[in-house]
């Protein structure tokens, strides 16, 4: 077996997870994102590079952090995140090598059994392109079976490329292309659409990811695309729904962003049973299973 | 099941919990009013009979008490039999206690824990009380009684008898109740009665015929040990009754799973809150073929409709074990009604193998109240004897051998403390355990179903049973590992700390070191992050006890098996053991079993289990058990297959038992916040169920302080 030394920029590697694609798998979590969604819940994906993030609860006021700073302002030297003893500032980005995180995979790789493997997730995977295919290859070496969760902003050849080693895509949804589409994501979609028609034209299996947040896409319309887009393409085999969470607003407040998208008043539960009642019925007939989590 | 039967069984549900044993914590313990009658009337006639010896008085006591006993009928019962335990006033049970000791000469409190058998039922359902009545008087008429080493065996038969034949009456008595009950009764009921009536003049005196009968002789036979004895596995014993029953239109599978529930709610009533009664199924027979019949799936599906909290369900899985079976035990795990848990059949039998049990005897294993392992019907055990801190003897070792040069030299320091501590406590067990061959106090119809003790003339305290092995339990696994790791990385790589500053960190409970101890949770590995270094300090760790233990011998000739599960010892234990270098603080609960220190495992579910399985758990037939909690969402739905591939895999990789805790966060702190709301809210503490709200407010914390798996 080749060794492979080349590198990437992870943010984690969670391990047993149970809702990134099929079986029990382990899901690695590439750093840098193109797009800019408002209600992006890992917002410590967004930039290619380290980060600190600070956790004001987990503080002891311990004072390590300001013994260990030579500087007078931040340069990212992360010296504080080293000396932080309570795991409060953490520095978020790490290098890793393909060898690193196949190693990993493998130590799960007796929970996988028939249906479990490797998801590639972040941020977005397709901006590291180089190491996407390096660990794809690897993990093919191993007998793996590979997933991606992309949001499609990748360049056509890149696609294909990773679609030779990949079993599935799990392919977002954002919203129909155009002008909303740009105020939320930061670009109107045709052509993340597009890459998806061009991956299914190719025969890549693919899963629907869509995000459901109150005031963007909890209309009929968006329903109506989805219903067609999954007739459309011949190789969905699942759309999943996801209503809005939270979980992404603690993250960005340790990140310190502050220009933070909220939902007002949101209860899951309600909107969820909205979801259920209202918009589920549109995608009776796409003929492949629909999950709402 | 019928509308009719699920609310028989909640009835019987909701009146059991109302049962002195559960609401004042009444001890059914050797049936406590008659006991203190008979002492009461001690000097007028007891020791004026013929009572020569400590043990004849002992098998007449019992006799004295069974004779004594007023049966119990209540409402709604399809299966009878339960000990009277109207509550003693604190000045009886004064008198009752300075009684016994008079009556005994000993402490009635246990030197080593009595009972966790599991007897020989299927003999009992094949041969009846009468069966076992005649091979006593077979084996006893056959003894030469001028020959002085028959004097004892004639004077255990003695005893077996005089116990057997009063169990009888009682059981006769109990077909008169019900037949009385009948004449004013009404309706349904009175057939019931006539029902039981006929039933207690069968059982459990003569061969059960029916498949209720089967579960009324285990019960009345068990519950009038009033002891903790165990089933063994029912599938087994009561398949050929069962397919009896079906083929004579006498049963259908509903109405077994509603006798299964009330057999299973039984010892709700007379078994203090937090102990479980144990019955197994599933596994494998002696040539290693997977069993798993109707009853396999009566017993796991009545679990559903018991909810019960000590009548418990143990399920040994095999690689044939139907994947039908095994999602029903997951959905009821979802359920949250936190049985059937999970046991290993390979790697128990692989554990019994290399305690030189033969093949025939190894798969008939049985769990005995929380994961301790025993043969069935053929094991005189003595489980957790006796528990040792471990982190207490840790902390021990770093006064000892702080002058130790490297972590080598202070890890042989350890090993040294540790097999001094478990040698002299063997000591003290085996002193107890003569005692207990001269004086012993196990009932001697329990010996009736302990093999060989009817073939040898011996009882199971004298060393009858064909198996003594005693059971040391090792409690803080996880803390010392992790302490470990922490002395090895502070002390002797970096060398930030001496062994005497760590000491007195420690002792003063890491004040003012708040910095350190954030370092230690946050910046060192930990057992149970699949961590080489910490998982290899576990291998060492578990290897130092079993050399410990190895070499010791027992006063009934056997050995020492470890285990290193907790019950809730660890939170006991961890209320009197100062702060640990792992961080843990003092007389917070010690790591429960062998599972990651609680918070600890922070890579999921995989990476935990990885670790917990990274040493060889079937050296450990003592007991160990794996504790994941999950929320219910993550394991229903789609994610039951992933939870099905999850417990193959601990299979495959060799565990010894998994329990999975199905419970959210918000459910558990409302809880504690309105207990009255949650009183049926089940979880798995260590190797027993409990009700959540009876717990106390630090095992409470531990629960919801322990990771919620939730992705």
């Amino acid at each position: 077996m080749n060794t492979r030394s080349e590198r990437g920029i992870l943010f984690d590697v969670q391990r047993f997870c149970l809702h990134d694609g099929p079986g029990i798998r382990t899901t690695v979590f590439f750093k840098g994102c193109p797009l800019n969604c408002a209600w992006c819940h890992n917002p410590e994906s967004k930039s290619p590079l380290p980060e600190l993030s600070f956790h004001r609860e987990s503080c002891i006021g311990c004072g390590e952090c300001k013994k260990a700073c030579t500087h007078e302002n931040c340069v990212h030297c992360f010296a504080c995140a080293g000396a932080c003893p309570s795991g409060a500032r953490t520095k978020i980005g790490y290098e890793s090598t393909v060898d690193e995180v196949i190693a990993t995979a493998l130590r799960d790789r007796p929970f996988y059994g028939q249906d479990g493997g490797v998801t590639i997730s972040g941020g977005e995977p397709f901006m590291q392109p180089a190491f996407l295919l390096a660990v794809l290859e690897a993990a093919k070496e191993h007998g793996l079976h590979t997933a991606i969760e992309t949001s499609g902003a990748a360049k056509e050849s890149d696609l294909l490329a990773a679609a030779a080693y990949t079993d599935l895509f799990l392919f977002d949804i954002k919203g129909i292309p155009g002008e909303t589409h740009r105020q939320y994501v930061g670009c109107d979609g045709q052509s993340l659409h597009d890459n998806l028609r061009l991956l299914d034209a190719h025969g890549a299996k693919s899963v629907l990811r869509c995000p459901i947040v109150p005031g963007v896409q909890d209309n009929a319309a968006h329903f109506a695309y989805l219903a067609r887009l999954a007739k459309e393409l011949r190789h969905v085999t699942e759309i999943d729904i996801e209503p809005y969470h939270t979980a992404g607003l603690a993250k960005a407040k340790d990140l310190g962003r502050t220009d933070v998208f909220t939902v007002e008043n949101y209860d899951k539960a309600a909107f969820r049973g909205k979801i259920e009642r209202e918009f589920l019925p549109l995608l009776a007939d796409v003929g492949v299973p629909v999950s709402l989590y | 099941m019928k509308q009719e039967a699920i609310e028989r069984i909640q009835t019987l549900r909701e009146f059991y919990m109302q049962s002195p044993v559960f609401v004042e914590r009444v001890t059914f313990h050797r049936a406590r009013r008659q006991k203190l009658n008979f002492l009461r009337d001690l000097s007028a006639s007891h020791l004026n009979r013929y009572l020569y010896s400590t043990r004849m008085r002992t098998a007449h006591a019992d006799a004295y008490l069974l004779d004594n006993m007023e049966p119990v009928i209540n409402d709604g019962e399809l299966l009878v039999g339960l000990p009277d335990l109207t509550p003693l006033s604190p000045e009886e049970q004064a008198e009752l206690d300075t009684l016994e000791k008079a009556y005994y000469m000993a402490p009635t409190d246990a030197p080593i824990t009595a009972a966790h058998m599991a007897l020989d039922y299927r003999k009992l359902l094949k041969v009846g009380v009468k069966g076992l009545l005649d091979e006593v008087n077979c084996r006893a008429g056959a003894l030469n009684p001028n020959l002085p080493e028959n004097i004892e065996k004639i004077e255990f038969y003695d005893c077996c008898r005089m116990e057997l034949e009063a169990l009888v009456r009682l059981q006769h008595r109990y077909e008169e109740k019900a037949r009385k009950m009948a004449e004013t009764a009404t309706g349904k009921r009175r057939d019931e009665l006539l029902d039981i009536a006929e039933m207690m003049s069968q059982v459990p005196e003569k061969p059960a015929r029916t498949f209720r009968e089967g579960l009324e002789s285990m019960h009345f036979y068990n519950v009038m040990l009033w002891d903790l004895f165990y089933f063994g596995r029912v599938d087994q014993y009561l398949i050929d009754l069962y397919n009896a029953d079906l083929a004579a239109g006498r049963i259908t599978h509903e109405d077994a799973v509603e006798l299964y529930a009330c057999f299973l709610l039984l010892p709700e009533a007379y078994i203090l809150p937090n102990v479980a009664l144990d019955a197994m199924v599933g596994g494998s027979d002696e040539y290693g073929n997977t069993v798993e019949n109707e009853v396999t799936h009566i017993a796991i599906e009545a679990i559903e409709y018991a909810r019960s909290a000590n009548g418990k369900v143990s399920l040994a899985v095999t690689d044939g074990t139907s994947e039908e079976l095994l999602r029903k035990a997951i959905r009821l795990n979802a359920m949250g009604c936190a049985q059937p848990a999970f046991f290993n059949d390979r790697t128990i039998v692989e554990g019994f193998r290399r305690m030189g049990v033969p093949d025939c005897d190894a798969h008939e294993y049985c769990n005995t109240g929380c994961v301790e392992m025993t043969p069935v019907g053929k094991s005189g055990i003595h489980v957790v004897s006796p528990y040792h801190n471990l982190p207490a003897i840790l902390l021990r070792a770093m006064k000892e051998c702080a002058d130790a040069k490297d972590f080598d030299d202070f890890f042989r320091g350890f090993e040294r403390v540790l097999a001094d501590e478990i040698a002299s406590r063997n000591l003290f067990r085996n002193r107890a355990q003569m005692e207990r061959a001269r004086n012993g106090r196990e009932p001697y119809r329990a010996s009736c179903l302990i093999n060989d003790c009817l073939v040898k003339g011996s009882a199971v305290d004298a060393g009858g049973a064909r198996y003594n092995f005693v059971e040391p339990n090792f409690l803080g696994f996880s803390n010392t590992v992790d302490s470990l790791v922490v002395i090895a990385k502070l002390v002797f790589e970096s060398g930030e700390l001496t062994l005497p500053e760590l000491s007195a960190i420690c002792e003063h409970d890491f004040a003012e070191n708040e910095a350190l101890r954030a370092k230690i949770i946050n910046k060192l590995p930990h057992y149970g992050t699949d961590d080489p270094f910490a998982d290899g300090m576990a291998k060492r760790v578990s290897d130092a006890i079993l050399a410990g233990c190895k070499g010791l011998f027992t006063y009934r000739g056997s050995f020492l098996v470890p285990g290193a599960f907790s019950y809730w010892e660890h939170a006991t234990h961890g209320s009197r053991t100062g702060a640990t270098p792992d961080g843990r603080r003092a007389g917070y609960p010690l790591s429960s079993g062998s599972s990651p220190v609680q918070g600890r495992e922070t890579k999921g579910p995989t990476a935990a289990m990885l670790s917990c399985l990274s040493w060889d758990q079937a050296d450990f037939m003592g007991g160990l058990a794996t504790n994941m909690k999950f929320t219910p969402s993550c394991m229903q739905g789609e994610a039951e297959d992933k939870m099905l591939e999850f417990i193959r895999t601990f299979m495959k990789l060799g565990g010894f038992q998994l329990q999975l805790n199905a419970v959210s966060r918000e459910t558990l702190l409302d809880a504690r916040e309105h207990p009255e709301a949650h009183r049926d809210l089940l979880v798995r503490v260590g190797g027993f169920s409990a009700y959540f709200v009876k717990l106390s407010p630090e095992m409470q914390q531990e629960i919801i302080d322990r990771n919620e798996h939730t992705l």
